[in-house]
């Protein structure tokens, strides 16, 4: 028995020492952006030999409810159990979607409670998560070869667990809005209440775009420990002329700007596709599955034209989209050209340090080693 | 493979670091689900009856997602719509803004001014009548399904009351009276009719039966529109909770003629209990058809004096009729095929470990004589529903004359006499294309008993014949079980003694509901011949696989078994899988090794392993995480040793075993003691009990331990009883070991592993896990060794390690 818990320690110092925050330097980071867990033990080696860091986790949406005439919850996160989850070894921040509209509808006293609702969760949502953390080190002690558990050795375990973990290790939590001029004030009016009531060893971060970045003064500085720069969709894609909506190395370079922000930043780079349909220079829609590797792969449907442009030479079905003979498509991607050009110009211009670089998202990259690739690429730019 | 039951087959416990051996691995359990064993080749959808689609035959009673197929009752919404709004509404505006769009959206774009191009807004916006009409309607809507607490704050440490944003209970009776007073309020005929329809709602709602029943009665009795039966519905309901019951099962039989999609809520909302008293009062023989109708579709057993007077009822439903027939022949099949083809006695709602999976007809339980009369009394009952329709056929006319024949000579061939059954196809007169499809179908279904299915010629035919009928449509047809056929094929190629065949058949199967095993492509490919091929077998299917152009069915077979499908994952995701579900040449070449192994020819399988080649292991082979250990290391000692021997590979297995097989023939005195302790641990780790139990078999149950129920994985079972549940080669060498003078310390160790496998064979008492764990039962053996060995140091080891063993030898001192 005393073997058996020796051995458990040292694994469990070994997930701790996995589970804190290195204190210096650049990290990569990755968003996940799905509405299940499904983080399986080979996406845990696959983040780990890209030495991914931390792991922005899609929590919730919030919106604006017609019905119930107040934010409510959209799409939370399931499968949080404490039985059954795999927590990763990565940093873990939830990050909280909020729609523009939510904004502009609630009312002054809806937003403090929007305020407390989601602190209250976000604590939650961390002690869930520590619970689930100490409930699977128990359980790897406490199973033998059937499957089953020694109750007494697993009351046992957690006890002793418990009382060597740091519940209060730093955490950071993460809002991800537009905001505008006309819905900063609500929204900055939130962010400074959620601050409150979350606890000291909490770091509040949001998501800064572009435009909210080069336009500062108009937009304001969101009252927060942190921020996360937001440096891609750069245009419009449902516009013929546009180039590429997701990222556009000469149109960051232009937004990317003047001084430091007054905040910590950390980035965000996009890894991930989509193409982009017109019908006579009409948008049509946004095809995410349409990826360029495919469309070169079949140059009897894809005639390519100019820079990612391709015209349909034959009546094609895409999931539920009937593409026409003559149609055509814009694939959209961040190359890695552009990737190291914009990531030099934040290096010269920002010397970013102590802070992650964020890619969006897991499901993208998981399945593309070039993205393997991009990240190692963009990381030795940067360092 | 398309994996419609999440199997989880084996977990290997991984933390033991006690010494005495404790190496079961558990394999969790597949089951078959609802239907999934249930078998049928006429097709229900070939009579034409959409409408009565929920009520075609199943072991689940009904077909739930099938309500209105055709929207009709949607349609016939639409169009009193449509007229009423006039024709500057554009019908794909109306179904974009009340079929396309969520309640909130709608409400959401009522305030803000949204959609002002849509035409259906634009309307409404111009009339305030039919915009509060809508608003009202969509928040309702929205109120049936909102949550009180969207945040379910009550989970995160908040005061439920605190949180709750919508008052339901308080919503209902605020909207029951908001529609109450728009009924009075309207003025516009159609609007009031709309609004009575809302008020029934949401009056059965708040659970006011009185004003149900009232506003019914005044406003929609007499309605000619879809809102009448679809009123009339909740009548029922509210008729039934005041005690009315006989009155609401009337009403439901109203509803059941009138309208389609509300058809299976009236089969649900019907009280059988009272059918005879119900049916009594119906005064015209046009509801009497229907109450007899509804009454015999819900019928699970055989069916026929319900037919027989429906028949007889000058006012039936044509609709009605052929849904019955079409529902008993169904039945039939379902109690013939299923029984001998899928090997259970009926479909299977529910998986019940005590079943047996299929095993065609080897299980010993369809000799059971309860099973043998009941396959009589359903051949039995099959010809008297067969004779009774041969008898009023003549009376028939047109599409219910083909099909009636159809359905004869369907029958027919189910009991296997093709004779019959082409004269009755030859009397079918239009053949319709479903009829067509159907009949190519019953020529598969005859060939078996017109041809053995051993002549070469014969399985061309069936390969051409095969081919026809999938490139015509195959089981695309409604409500198929994907696999029936392949099935079917399998059963009778085995049923003839040909298993090579059976195999691949049954392999087509892989991906389909009737398979037994996916919980591993790799074994579902081999898992037929695993249980049922010997060495001249496998020569047979390697012949086949290696060169499938020889035989066109072989042929056909292997193109047949590609599979390419979207499957989903746990989070709803979709992802692409290929593959072809018969198995490689290396894969065979693996089993037919194994299968020689088995038999205790260790050089056979050498030589068939060596064929493969190595990279295979590594790359292919997907339970090689298994084959890393050490083969030869003390069986006594669990987790084994020192380090994993990185083998991963049978042929490595194999040939250290040969080797030493060799040695020791020609090994004498202690030499030979120490080789046959080897040799004995090799068999053991070989064994069921040991750590190498991969290398014999595919996967391991832990009701295989009981040794009554060989249960998931019974590679030739009997055959292999002895070697690998039974530990006899083991029990041979250890023996062998002690005759040849071995030095004490090995005479010891040889000696534990004999008690030790002797005590696997001690009779087991059942658990009571209410009561504190009794101390483990040793062999007597144990007894003998601690007497003779108490010297030497394996002793003094397995005391320390073993402290229950120590236990017991020290109460028997």
């Amino acid at each position: 028995m005393s073997l058996r818990f020796l051995l458990f320690f040292v694994f469990a110092l070994l997930l701790d020492s996995c589970a804190t925050k290195q204190d210096s330097g650049l990290e990569a980071g990755i968003y996940y952006w799905k509405t299940n867990w499904d983080f399986t033990a080979q996406d845990q080696r696959r983040a780990d030999s890209m030495q991914l860091k931390t792991l922005y986790l899609r929590l919730m949406d919030v919106d604006w409810s017609e019905g119930y005439q107040d934010a409510v919850p959209v799409a939370e996160m399931r499968a949080f159990s404490y039985w059954s989850l795999r927590p990763p070894t990565q940093k873990l921040v939830p990050v909280v979607y909020i729609t523009q509209r939510t904004w502009t509808e609630l009312t002054e006293q809806q937003v403090n409670q929007l305020a407390t609702r989601l602190a209250r969760r976000l604590i939650k949502f961390k002690d869930h998560w520590d619970q689930t953390v100490v409930t699977q080190r128990a359980q790897a002690i406490s199973k033998d070869s059937l499957g089953n558990y020694d109750y007494q050795l697993y009351e046992a375990s957690e006890e002793k667990i418990k009382s060597t973990f740091n519940f209060k290790r730093p955490v950071e939590v993460q809002i991800d809005s537009d905001w505008t001029p006309g819905t900063r004030a609500a929204y900055f009016r939130f962010l400074e209440l959620l601050k409150k009531q979350l606890p000291a060893h909490f770091t509040l971060s949001c998501t800064v775009r572009l435009h909210q970045f080069r336009d500062r003064e108009k937009n304001g500085i969101p009252p927060v420990d942190r921020g996360m720069m937001m440096v891609y969709n750069v245009a419009d894609p449902t516009q013929k002329n546009t180039q590429n909506a997701i990222f556009d190395a000469s149109l960051i370079k232009g937004y990317l700007k003047g001084n430091q922000y007054p905040i910590p930043l950390d980035w965000a780079l996009p890894l991930f596709s989509w193409s982009v349909w017109f019908q006579q220079d009409r948008f049509m829609a946004l095809i995410n599955d349409l990826e360029k590797e495919v469309v070169q792969k079949n140059p009897w449907t894809f005639q390519h034209q100019e820079g990612n442009r391709y015209t349909l030479l034959k009546d094609t079905v895409i999931g539920p989209h009937y593409l026409r003979e003559g149609d055509w498509i814009r694939v959209e991607s961040p190359d890695i050209t552009a990737l190291e050009q914009v990531t030099e110009h934040i290096r010269t211009q920002f010397r970013p340090d102590q802070c992650t670089i964020a890619f969006f998202d897991w499901h993208h990259i998981k399945d593309h080693s070039e993205y393997e690739k991009n990240i190692q690429r963009c990381m030795a730019r940067l360092r | 493979m398309k994996k419609i039951y999440s199997v989880v087959w084996l977990v290997l416990g991984s933390l033991v670091l006690i010494q005495c051996p404790l190496n079961e691995g558990q394999a969790c359990g597949w089951g078959p689900e609802g239907e999934m064993a249930r078998l049928s080749f006429l097709d229900p959808a070939i009579s034409g009856l959409k409408e009565r689609t929920p009520f075609y035959y199943t072991e689940e009673f009904y077909y739930g997602d099938q309500i209105d197929p055709d929207d009709k009752d949607i349609e016939r919404n639409v169009n009193e719509w449509m007229a009423y709004l006039g024709p500057e509404v554009k019908r794909k505006d109306f179904d974009n803004a009340v079929y396309e769009t969520s309640a909130e959206d709608f409400l959401f774009a009522i305030r803000k001014g949204l959609n002002q191009e849509n035409t259906f807004y634009k309307k409404i916006r111009s009339n305030k009548l039919l915009q509060d009409y809508w608003v009202l309607a969509r928040k309702s809507e929205f109120v049936s399904f909102a949550l009180s607490t969207p945040w379910r704050e009550e989970d995160y440490g908040a005061d439920k009351a605190e949180d709750e944003q919508i008052n339901t209970e308080q919503e209902t009776r605020r909207l029951k009276a908001a529609w109450n007073q728009a009924l009075m309020a309207s003025t516009d005929v159609f609007l009031k009719e709309r609004n009575a329809y809302q008020a029934v709602v949401w009056n059965r709602y708040a659970e006011d039966y009185n004003g149900v029943i009232q506003v019914f009665d005044t406003h929609l009795s007499k309605s000619k529109s879809i809102l009448r039966p679809w009123a009339l519905l909740h009548k029922a309901n509210a008729l039934y909770h005041k005690e009315k019951k006989i009155a609401a099962n009337l009403a439901l039989i109203d509803v059941y003629q009138s309208c389609e999609s509300r058809k299976l809520r009236c089969m649900q909302g019907f009280d059988f209990s009272l059918t005879d008293k119900t049916l009594a009062l119906l005064k015209n023989n046009k509801d009497k058809a229907t109450g007899l109708a509804m009454t015999a579709a819900r019928n699970a057993g055989p069916a026929l004096p319900a037919i027989k007077a429906l028949w007889q009822n000058p006012e039936h439903q044509e609709a009605d009729a052929l849904l019955l027939l079409t529902r008993e022949v169904n039945k039939l099949e379902s109690w013939l095929y299923t029984r001998s083809i899928a090997g259970f006695e009926s479909s299977l709602k529910e998986w019940n470990e005590e079943e047996t999976y299929p095993e065609y007809v080897q299980k010993e339980w369809l000799k059971n004589p309860a099973t043998v009369k009941n396959q009589m009394k359903d051949l039995a009952y099959l010809r008297e529903f067969r004779a009774w329709m041969e008898g009023v056929w003549p009376g028939a006319k047109g599409n219910k004359a083909d099909l009636m024949a159809l359905y004869i000579g369907h029958l027919f061939a189910v009991e296997g006499k093709p004779a019959d059954a082409n004269a009755w196809f030859q009397k079918i007169k239009n053949t319709s294309s479903g009829i067509a499809h159907q009949l190519k179908l019953e020529q598969l279904l005859l060939l078996p008993y017109l041809k053995s299915l051993n002549e070469a010629g014969t399985q061309k035919e069936l390969a051409q014949l095969l081919e026809a009928w999938y490139k015509d449509g195959g089981q695309q047809q409604w409500k198929y079980k994907p696999g029936s056929l392949e099935a079917f094929y399998a059963y009778h190629f085995f049923k003839v003694g040909n298993i090579p065949y059976a195999a691949l058949f049954s392999n087509v199967l892989g991906s389909q509901p009737l398979n037994e095993y996916t919980g591993s492509e790799y074994y579902a490919s081999i898992r037929f011949l695993d249980r049922h091929a010997d060495l001249k077998v496998m020569d047979e299917v390697l012949a086949l696989v290696k060169n499938p152009g020889a035989s066109p069915l072989a042929a056909w077979l292997v193109q047949r078994s590609q599979v390419n499908q979207q499957t989903e994952q746990v989070d709803g995701e979709y992802y692409w899988e290929n593959y072809n579900a018969q198995p490689g040449v290396n894969q065979l070449l693996e089993l037919r090794g194994t299968l020689a192994l088995r038999e205790g020819n260790t050089a056979e399988a050498l030589r068939t392993w060596q064929q493969i080649p190595e990279d295979f292991w590594e790359d292919a082979h997907e339970f090689k995480l298994w084959l890393d250990q050490d083969l030869f290391v003390d069986a006594a000692h669990w987790p084994w040793e020192g380090a994993p021997a990185a083998l991963y590979n049978k042929t490595h297995v194999a040939r250290q075993l040969l080797d030493l097989e060799n040695k020791y023939a020609a090994a004498k005195g202690k030499e030979k003691a120490e080789l046959a302790w080897q040799l004995g641990n090799a068999w053991y780790n070989l064994s069921y009990y040991g750590h190498s139990w991969m290398v014999l078999s595919y996967g391991k149950h832990l009701d295989e331990a009981t040794g009554e129920s060989y249960f998931n994985f019974d590679p030739n079972a009997q055959k292999i009883k002895e070697t690998y549940y039974g530990c006899g080669k083991a029990k041979e060498y250890y023996a062998s070991c002690l005759q040849s003078k071995p030095d004490q310390e090995l005479a010891a160790r040889a000696s534990y592993l004999s008690a030790w496998i002797d005590q696997k064979f001690l009779p087991k008492e059942e658990r009571d896990w209410d009561a504190p764990p009794k101390p483990p039962v040793f062999s007597n053996l144990f007894i003998q060794w601690g007497k003779q060995y108490k010297n030497t140091k394996v002793y003094q080891e397995r005391m320390i390690t073993c402290p229950e063993l120590a236990a017991f030898l020290d109460k028997k001192r």
